[in-house]
């Protein structure tokens, strides 16, 4: 090649970046821990706004509210009305709070599975109609044996509000939290400008991250109005200590971001995300326990292997999952032939063995053996 | 980390910013090669590019469409099975010619929206067919996937079972026939202005032989990335699930319908490929991107980048011919090749994206996949 090949400014440019990064660490403070202080509440970082957030979760809790008034003999749920406030169709939902137009769950659910979602509530509202008891085969409520509770089991034993809950805590809220808020798109954003009220535009992303967590500013110090996540959070915090490690990890990346500390939001990233992973399989194993109590009580094994198929589920919505997708794939096939797409679920199938199955496979993949039969 | 002798270091910073300093005034008479393109004469290159790639590469898909434009005026005058026979054949020999010039987005391409008007993917069905019944023909959104070579791909292979009933719609429906006719009229509208601006703009492009934001080689290197990015996440990556959760988007690959994605891939692989190399439609080898970077010495882990990029190549090329049966079938059936292809189209991404334009001093400034907010 007959190029002109003229001398560059290679080593001024080396020298350069040489001098600057010297000059970068001069600016570092010796230190152990981290240079800023890292708030004890939430309420104490400044411009935070999660409303978009909280107005979800409220719109979340009034539909599992209207779905369970199905537990009752004869009390049909409308599809149409489901249907809208999935989407928040304000005409039809008959909300109790009021909503932005703009806020839905159905379009921040992980988009492969929303049409799933649909499903589920079509068939939770045709079963609703059915006027007698539930059998195998036959659709209907069915009380504990002891009459404690009672709840709308579809034809295969299985109580779909637990799957439609259950499953949008993981394709809904932890889906929003691991892979969309802090996720590398949003966590890219800009954090120089500040919005007033927001802050940068990755110190609010952050912030609606946390608004999905389901707890008080103040956690775990109070623990009113915990939602989701947060509930099942204070639920498994004996065991777990799980509640400080969550709002820790959420205080220290938020201060992280504020003072441009990405390395140390990055920690609290994979420390948010594997906490909640081990609160989903631990709950997991909390509902198989509750099913292996009395496996012959089909009302509660309806229920407990619903909230635990929904707790299993949930699981994949985290790109740094622990388990394998091998594994995960077991775990749901154990919990009544069940697949990422709910199909052909069926809870007379599921032995005791692949009940203990379960809670063994997933007490070995998290560490859990010690306390799998306290969970 | 934390430095206990950094007066230390600072000094070693400064003998070692000394010794680069008498290094760099050995240099003018020295036969060591720069590090960067600042004052490299890029002239020839850009002429090679403009002259033996772009121009004839245009000239070439231009030939191609002129023939798919004639078979799809036919076919729509009088459809047939034979026609549509006619019509489909031009039609994969547009998609797959259409990859060799995917990646000249800028200049006249960009002004008209070329990408857009050719190859939005996946087309919208549902809004296509509806804008078809109600006559919509304004193509003028670049957000529109409505339009182009995938609407081809609906209505041609999607969009009735088999060719006698595809005949019969485009027959009893005349609202396809001319929605057809308007996507036909919409990308040679477009492709011809692109031609005939790149008769002047073709002396700017090789004037302007700077290596800034802007200027042409910068435009071709980041067109080039923007370009396989677009391979790597569009054509592989949303159909294979490795960018959502595992959950496959098999109807999400480029002609899903036709089913010839793997082989529109291979093309836009190759494309990159002798882009990279400077290899003219002929086959003649000028001067390109890898001529460059040998000239530079630039290096990765102790091998020279060019080969590194070439050895890519022929690595995503081996992998893709791994993949068997259609993509959209193979991401489910298939998976571990796919995603096999998928990591090894990653790979290349840090050598095109991150090395070579750092040893050539070319900003990236293109923004991939800018993402929504709420």
């Amino acid at each position: 090649m007959n190029y002109q090949l003229k001398t560059v400014l290679a080593c001024a440019v080396l020298s350069l970046v040489a001098l600057q990064s010297c000059k970068d660490d001069d600016d570092t403070p010796e230190k152990d821990g981290l240079a800023y202080t890292v708030p004890s509440s939430y309420s104490e970082f400044t411009n935070v706004d999660y409303s978009g957030q909280t107005q979800r979760i409220s719109q979340l809790l009034e539909m599992k509210t209207y779905l369970s008034t199905a537990n009752t003999l004869g009390t049909p749920l409308s599809e149409e009305r489901l249907i809208a406030m999935f989407q928040n169709d304000k005409d039809v939902a008959q909300w109790i709070g009021a909503y932005d137009d703009s806020k839905q769950i159905r379009d921040k659910t992980f988009a492969n599975v929303q049409a799933d979602f649909d499903e589920l509530l079509v068939s939770i509202a045709e079963d609703s109609k059915s006027d007698v008891a539930h059998s195998q085969g036959t659709a209907g409520v069915l009380a504990y044996d002891d009459n404690s509770k009672a709840y709308l089991l579809n034809e295969n034993g299985v109580e779909e509000l637990q799957i439609f809950e259950k499953g949008l805590l993981g394709a809904f809220l932890a889906y929003q939290i691991n892979e969309v808020y802090l996720g590398t798109d949003k966590m890219s954003a800009d954090n120089e400008v500040v919005v007033d009220g927001e802050g940068t535009a990755m110190e609010h992303h952050w912030d609606e991250a946390f608004g999905y967590f389901g707890v008080p500013k103040t956690f775990p110090a109070t623990t009113d109005n915990l939602a989701f996540w947060g509930v099942y959070s204070d639920r498994r915090d004996v065991l777990l200590g799980c509640n400080a490690k969550l709002m820790n990890a959420f205080l220290k990346g938020r201060a992280a971001i504020s003072n441009k500390d990405l390395a140390t939001r990055d920690q609290a990233i994979l420390e948010i995300k594997k906490e909640l992973e081990r609160v989903s399989a631990a709950t997991t194993i909390n509902y198989i326990n509750s099913a292996l109590r009395n496996p012959e009580d089909i009302a509660r094994k309806g229920h407990a292997l619903g909230e635990a198929f929904g707790f299993a589920y949930a699981l994949q919505f985290n790109s740094d999952k622990v388990i394998t997708d091998v594994q995960f794939d077991e775990i749901l096939s154990l919990i009544g032939g069940g697949t990422k797409a709910f199909g052909g679920l069926d809870f007379y199938k599921v032995s005791i063995d692949d009940m203990q199955a379960v809670k063994d496979k997933l007490a070995a993949i998290y560490g859990m053996e010690n306390i799998k039969d306290q969970l | 980390m934390r430095y206990k002798n950094l007066n230390n270091i600072k000094g070693a910073v400064i003998i070692a910013s000394f010794m680069c300093i008498v290094f760099t005034g050995c240099k003018d008479d020295a036969t060591s090669t720069p590090s960067c393109l600042n004052e490299y004469n890029l002239s020839p290159l850009l002429a090679n590019y403009a002259d033996s790639i772009i121009l004839p590469r245009y000239t070439a898909f231009s030939a191609q469409y002129d023939e798919l434009y004639a078979a799809g005026q036919a076919f729509l005058a009088s459809p047939s099975t034979q026609l549509l026979a006619d019509f489909k054949n031009e039609y994969k020999a547009t998609y797959l010619s259409w990859q060799s010039i995917s990646s000249f987005d800028f200049g006249p391409a960009e002004e008209v929206f070329l990408i857009n008007t050719f190859n939005n993917f996946p087309l919208n069905e549902g809004k296509a067919y509806a804008d078809a019944l109600e006559g919509n023909l304004d193509f003028s959104s670049p957000e529109d996937y409505n339009k182009g070579l995938p609407l081809l791909d609906y209505f041609l292979f999607g969009l009735a079972k088999g060719d006698v009933a595809t005949v019969d719609s485009f027959d009893t429906n005349k609202k396809l026939v001319e929605y057809t006719q308007a996507v036909l009229d919409d990308m040679k509208t477009k492709l011809g202005q692109t031609v005939i601006n790149w008769q002047s703009y073709k002396s700017t492009f090789v004037s302007s032989t700077g290596t800034k934001d802007g200027e042409s080689i910068s435009l071709l290197v980041n067109a080039l990335n923007k370009d396989y990015e677009y391979i790597k996440r569009n054509k592989v990556g949303v159909p294979s699930g490795v960018l959502s959760l595992g959950f496959t988007n098999p109807n999400e690959v480029e002609a899903y319908h036709s089913a010839i994605s793997l082989e529109l891939a291979a093309a836009a692989v190759e494309s990159s490929r002798t882009i990279f190399e400077g290899i003219a439609p002929d086959g003649s080898n000028g001067i390109g991107l890898d001529d460059v970077l040998r000239e530079l010495n630039a290096d990765k882990n102790g091998q020279n980048l060019t080969d590194v990029i070439l050895g890519q190549y022929s690595l995503i090329e081996e992998k893709l011919t791994n993949v068997e049966g259609s993509l959209s079938d193979a991401v489910d059936q298939d998976k571990e090749d796919v995603i096999s292809l998928y990591n090894a189209l990653s790979e290349q991404v840090i050598y095109l994206k991150s090395d070579l334009p750092s040893v050539m001093c070319i900003p990236i400034t293109y923004v991939d996949n800018p993402s929504d907010s709420d």
